[in-house]
């Protein structure tokens, strides 16, 4: 077969694939429409102001799992602990940080050394020092030896006393109400519901964007920034909200993700054997439930519940993404066998295979497009105009896509200024030129990373804090 | 391949125009919603306005339209006509018929609504309701603790004769929270129940319930099953029963964690009473009632007050230190010195005695 014969092939797989992908994600998006305009709806109709007083309010376990987070995380903390929420605890496990993470805690929540015994349920490296808060007694600190992310989290769990847990990034700083908007679909049906995530704002300072009141939100002017905040939105407005509706929502992101405490202890908790542990714990979930064929909801919600850093340089956006990109394919092939089981319903007919489609196949065809349609515009096989008029249409679905998105995010949040709704209406179609070849970078590096057994956190540096 | 483009070629403008007559409306839209949203602050999305000046008896009609389309409009006449003063014919049935809609939105919508109205007959219809329906239970019972004893106490004690042992429990949680006064002939029917959820929701409301709780309260002490005993260990220490200190400390020993911790913070709760059962149990062959026996110590700042007096030179609380250090609590005892530490800021005099006390 002739080279020309050849790119022709490699044309169509392209288009086929595009076809294919964007396919689904505009059949996804609609779902997701739908659910996001009703979970809005039936937010303005509950009620809560009971609920937010109540002592039959469920209670939830706050569990933060730390490493050299020195610069976000008392601001994260004292989000979590102003929240109007009637009864939870804050569990911040120091993972051996070399920061003066410790240091920060004790100075702003004057923490005092104690001894807790604690029921040793999931295996976690040794604990250095317990000290709880001598300025609100809802907080204790765990210094730890360093043992990674999921580890971590594994202490927290050895020491959380409610029903709920809910994980939270160091660099999440959480709006005022997260915590009842989280839990407030969990109150209505504790038996079935086990897992919530929600959406969050990306932020270079997410402390000072919290600040902001309603309304006047903005996006911060750096466009990388932005566009990570539109990569957000898609992913949690126009993806999972749908996938949430049909009982598939196969990521719980570790910046908010909200489980049943028992369901850990059934599951044996957070993997150490990932690069990261919120996906697969997710996928892990999702097996045991449906191979048992036990009821249960994992739901991801359109509400904004705070915000967490963004990277603000390509360096580091690159890192970040690399290594989920990595723990994406760990985690697939992991859980391989659901994969087009019907035993799995839902989860093994469409979400294993959406993933398949959209994370795996993705990063090679994505470079495979771009380097097929670039060679063949060049040599003339295929009409140069035909060549920029596909990359137009593409760019204007990126932009519808990021349009239903926004309106989805705006009618449920009515977070941010008008004008920033405009500039990010403005930036869809430019994802495409402007910041999906860095997530492209990223994603080829992390199937490198992968197949070489990478498990590396390449943790992105915190952005410097301006003076308060 | 040129030549097997053609038609996509021809297409694609067309695509193109369609797609960007697409985005820039969905743009439009965002606008749209956003300044209709600011201009229409007040208003609940989804909801066609009610007319406010609109009589109660005009607002049956949507507040029974059972159409899942008019679900969101529904919701909003239930809310106007339970706040309405005076309720006009036909509307407590349509609220009767709100709470048991099978859909969870306009049940909880109407228990809400119902609640704000805080009156015997938004009672009678939540308490109803509560005994009628198992799910989302746990928000109609929030609804009811805002009600006041006068009006919601006697529909909770008929929950305590119904058969279904879930209603005597949901009743004896929220006769717990008013603190309406149960017999003591009633309380020794429950002690009674066979239901251990009922046994373990009495022991957490007979603080609140008893005029006398130290008496059943230790005979809960006692049952079989671990829940109850951990709610009964709460309840003590909650009620400050001193004379049942005892009772609690025996319980450092149980074969339930959850029980230990409970009563580890009952003997705390329960002062100089649940010290001395600490300090009594320092020396228990049980590790784990000795680990507990230290923690109550420390939680309770006893231990706090003996480092103090150890560097004053108390030799009895150098010698309980000690016993503590002796019985496995030394991680303990250093963050106790620790604290110390940070309180005095004069590490080099505290290390001295410390050394003093260890000797």
């Amino acid at each position: 077969m002739s080279v020309a014969a050849e790119l022709r092939w490699a044309v169509y797989v392209c288009f086929g694939y595009l076809l294919l992908v964007y396919g689904s994600y505009f059949a996804l998006a609609a779902v997701s429409f739908v659910e996001g305009v009703f979970r809005a709806r039936q937010s303005d109709a509950d009620d809560m102001r009971s609920a937010v007083q109540s002592r039959f309010t469920i209670p939830v376990s706050v569990l933060f799992a730390v490493y050299n987070e020195a610069l976000p995380i008392v601001e994260s903390v004292r989000s979590v602990l102003a929240n109007d929420y009637p009864e939870f605890e804050v569990i911040v496990v120091n993972d051996g940080s070399t920061d003066g993470t410790l240091d920060v805690l004790t100075e702003a929540f004057q923490l005092q050394p104690r001894e807790i015994f604690y029921r040793r349920q999931f295996d976690a490296q040794p604990i250095r020092g317990i000290y709880r808060s001598a300025a609100d007694p809802r907080l204790i600190v765990v210094d730890k030896a360093n043992g990674g992310k999921a580890d971590a989290l594994n202490c927290a769990l050895n020491f959380a006393r409610y029903r709920y847990v809910l994980g939270i990034d160091a660099d999440t700083v959480l709006a005022r109400n997260a915590l009842m908007a989280g839990m407030r679909l969990v109150l209505r049906d504790p038996a079935t519901v086990i897992g919530v995530t929600s959406i969050l704002a990306i932020a270079e300072q997410p402390e000072l964007r919290m600040r902001e009141p309603r309304g006047q939100r903005r996006i911060d002017r750096r466009p990388l920034l932005a566009f990570q905040q539109l990569d957000y939105a898609r992913s949690f407005l126009t993806a999972r909200l749908g996938w949430s509706r049909f009982n598939f929502m196969l990521c719980s992101v570790g910046a908010f993700a909200i489980w049943r405490r028992d369901v850990l202890e059934e599951v044996g908790g957070f993997s150490t054997t990932f690069t990261c542990e919120d996906i697969e714990l997710t996928f892990r979930i999702h097996e045991r439930y449906r191979r048992l064929g036990k009821p249960y909801r994992i739901l991801s919600l359109a509400e904004t519940v705070g915000a967490t850093e963004g990277p603000t340089s390509v360096r580091s956006l690159i890192r970040q993404r690399e290594r989920w990109q990595r723990v994406i394919m760990e985690t697939v092939y992991a859980h391989r066998a659901m994969l087009g089981r019907p035993r799995y319903g839902t989860v093994g007919m469409v979400g294993v295979p959406f993933y398949v489609l959209s994370e795996i196949a993705a990063p090679f065809v994505e470079l495979l497009s771009f380097l097929v349609l670039t060679v063949a515009a060049a040599t003339g096989l295929i009409d140069f105009r035909l060549f920029l008029l596909t990359v137009a249409a593409i760019a204007l679905l990126n932009g519808l896509l990021t349009n239903i998105a926004l309106l989805v995010d705006d009618y449920t949040n009515r977070l941010y200024r008008l004008r920033d709704l405009v500039r990010l209406c403005l930036l869809g179609p430019l994802d495409l030129v402007l910041y999906r070849p860095i997530i492209v970078a990223a994603r080829a590096r992390g199937v490198v990373g992968y197949l070489r057994g990478d498990q590396g956190w390449n943790k992105f540096e915190r952005n410097v804090r301006a003076p308060a | 391949m040129q030549a097997s483009v053609p038609p996509m070629a021809a297409a694609l403008p067309l695509i193109i125009f369609v797609l960007a007559a697409a985005w820039s409306t969905t743009a439009a839209a965002v606008v749209a919603s956003r300044l209709r949203a600011d201009r229409l602050r007040t208003r609940r999305r989804g909801v066609r306005r009610l007319d406010p000046t609109l009589p109660p008896e005009r607002l049956l009609a949507p507040a029974r339209d059972r159409r899942a389309r008019k679900k969101w409009g529904r919701i909003e006449a239930l809310r106007r006509l339970a706040s309405s003063d005076s309720l006009p014919e036909g509307a407590r049935e349509a609220l009767a018929d709100a709470l048991a809609d099978p859909d969870d939105d306009v049940r909880l919508a109407a228990a809400s609504a119902l609640a704000a109205r805080a009156d015997q007959l938004a009672a009678g219809l939540l308490v109803a309701s509560l005994a009628d329906r198992r799910d989302g239970r746990t928000r109609i019972a929030a609804e009811l603790e805002t009600f006041a004893v006068r009006i919601v106490g006697q529909l909770l004690h008929g929950l305590l004769d119904d058969e279904r042992s879930d209603v005597r429990f949901w009743g004896l949680q929220l006769i717990g929270r008013s603190r309406a006064i149960l017999s003591p002939d009633r309380i020794e029917q429950l002690i009674a129940d066979e239901s251990p959820d009922v046994r373990a929701a009495l022991a957490e409301a007979l603080p609140n319930v008893a005029a006398h709780p130290a008496g059943p309260l230790l005979r809960l002490l006692e049952d079989d099953v671990w829940f109850v005993r951990v709610h009964a260990a709460r309840a003590l220490g909650e009620a400050r029963v001193t004379p049942g200190a005892a009772a609690v400390g025996e319980l450092l020993r149980d074969r339930s964690w959850w029980v230990r911790d409970a009563a580890e913070k009952a003997l705390v709760e329960l002062g100089d009473a649940g010290v001395r059962q600490a300090i009594r149990l320092l020396d228990d062959a049980d590790p784990f009632a000795r680990d507990s026996a230290a923690e109550v110590l420390q939680e309770s700042g006893h231990l706090d007050r003996c480092v103090a007096a150890a560097i004053a030179g108390d030799e009895a609380a150098a010698a309980l230190i000690e016993r503590a250090r002796q019985a496995g609590a030394g991680r303990l005892i250093d963050a106790t010195f620790a604290r110390r530490q940070q309180l005095v800021r004069l590490p080099a005099i505290d290390e001295e005695a410390r050394e003093l006390v260890t000797l």
